[in-house]
């Protein structure tokens, strides 16, 4: 499903939206990445344990590039790139003192809090500087509503996730809502893809 | 307090279903208020730029008519006064050339004399109601104590003014519009206010140069100003109002803290001195 808006990005390749580069860039690094982990699994587990540690600092590393970028406001580009590099620090450090590919509920959960709050940063921008007439029709709002959906709906089983992870009940339910979770968000950056954005401007403020 | 009791038990996937359907719910309710809140406030600042351009198009009407006023007033005067005069001054120069007596002749050109005088007299008249020279040749200073001595020579208003700082003049054309805001201001509290007393006076600080007018008749709040500016009828605060904006200045009408006087304040920037 994660191939959707890659897809759908060769088809409106004319419009080079430098927010379409970067989501096309995150959903194919995370295909790439789950195609490698499943390749490797079985033959080669260690290479397939490092791709599985590599998986959270790129996933999250183009998150903060992507906010980094679309977010408007100093202080909130600022903010952004200092929680980001102190979060890869610390996941950084964790590599270290834990097993190799096992999951950390905790470091996912943080990532996971931080994408809500920089999604959050993003809405409150658009609400206090509005800055188009309708904020649906703008690519960035599309893309930032699936991460923000996907990282509400997968919070809960990621927190659990170490904790329970000899419980199949758990895991059975984990598969759905993850799943889910990951459709939304294709669903939602693939209406981004065939976005165009709107020209009009909203009126500036006086 | 149901997840809390479904953590203990170790029921995990209950707290679970429930935190993510919490979550969602919250995230598709925040996104929904986002989208219909930001249409709310674009159509909010649409609503205020439409106001703001139907004030502007308010005061640019005014100032067109007031500019038409004054064109009438000018034609008028010189239609009434001088054209009756100057018509004149022909008929007695034609009496010239039908009557060859030298001394009816001396007389009808004496006479044409005097009507020329009255007549230069009548178009200096209305010159300086344009500009007043006092104002061009000495300042602003002069021109007021000018103005305040014509009040008082009326003998029904006590009038004084005081300029504290001025020794560096306003420069000459925003002087002009300063002037027209206090001579307006001024005709205003004349008409309306029942004063027994007008009182001007001008400081200046590092960054702003104050005139203010005193008067203890019936006067304006700021709230009253604004609302009586904006209304269609009546020139007097739409021009003084849009000189204000002309003069990148701010203007507040205010009763003084004893309740005993109205004040109104013009606060124009020190770049406004020459």
């Amino acid at each position: 499903m994660i191939l959707l808006p890659v897809l759908l990005f060769f088809l409106n390749k004319k419009e080079l939206k430098k927010s379409k580069q970067v989501i096309f860039l995150y959903a194919s690094v995370i295909f790439l990445l789950r195609f490698a982990y499943t390749f490797f699994f079985t033959n080669f587990p260690l290479t397939a344990q490092i791709i599985y540690t590599l998986y959270t600092p790129l996933e999250f590393g183009i998150i903060i590039y992507f906010f980094h970028y679309t977010l408007n406001y100093y202080f909130h580009k600022k903010a952004v790139l200092l929680s980001g590099i102190l979060f890869l620090v610390y996941y950084i450090k964790t590599i270290f003192s834990s097993p190799l590919g096992e999951f950390n509920s905790m470091i996912n959960g943080i990532s996971l809090l931080l994408t809500l709050a920089y999604s959050l940063l993003y809405y409150y921008e658009q609400l206090r500087y509005p800055s188009t007439l309708f904020i649906y029709a703008q690519p960035d709002f599309w893309f930032i509503t699936g991460f923000f959906m996907y990282a509400a709906g997968a919070f809960f089983v990621f927190l659990f996730r170490e904790s329970s992870v000899s419980n199949s009940e758990f895991l059975t339910q984990y598969l759905y809502i993850h799943s889910f979770s990951s459709i939304l968000r294709s669903i939602l950056f693939s209406i981004a893809m065939i976005t165009k954005p709107e020209k009009a401007r909203a009126p500036e403020f006086f | 307090m149901f997840l809390l009791q479904a953590l203990q038990s170790g029921n995990v996937t209950y707290v679970v279903y429930f935190g993510t359907f919490g979550m969602l719910f919250l995230a598709v309710g925040l996104i929904v208020f986002i989208v219909f809140h930001q249409r709310k406030v674009i159509y909010y600042q649409l609503r205020m730029r439409n106001m703001q351009a139907d004030h502007q198009r308010i005061l640019l009407q005014a100032s067109l008519n007031s500019q038409e006023e004054e064109r009438q007033r000018l034609a008028a005067d010189l239609h009434d006064d001088a054209g009756p005069l100057l018509a004149t001054v022909r008929l007695y120069l034609n009496e010239n050339l039908i009557h060859q007596d030298p001394a009816t002749q001396l007389q009808s050109i004496y006479n044409a004399k005097q009507i020329v005088d009255d007549t230069i007299q009548l178009i200096r008249n209305i010159s300086h109601s344009l500009i007043p020279p006092t104002l061009k040749n000495f300042g602003l200073e002069s021109a007021m104590a000018d103005l305040i001595q014509k009040i008082n020579g009326a003998g029904s208003i006590h009038a004084s003014c005081r300029f504290h700082d001025y020794t560096r003049r306003i420069k000459l054309e925003q002087e002009l519009s300063v002037f027209r805001i206090l001579q307006e201001l001024i005709n205003n509290i004349l008409k309306h206010s029942h004063s027994s007393f007008i009182h001007v006076t001008q400081n200046k600080t590092e960054d702003h140069i104050y005139l203010r007018v005193h008067h203890d008749g019936e006067g304006l709040t700021q709230t009253e100003y604004e609302k009586l500016r904006d209304v269609p009828n009546g020139l007097g605060l739409k021009n003084i109002h849009s000189r204000i904006r002309i003069l990148n200045s701010r203007i507040y009408f205010d009763k003084d803290a004893t309740n005993t006087y109205f004040k109104v304040t013009i606060e124009l920037p020190i770049d406004a001195l020459m």
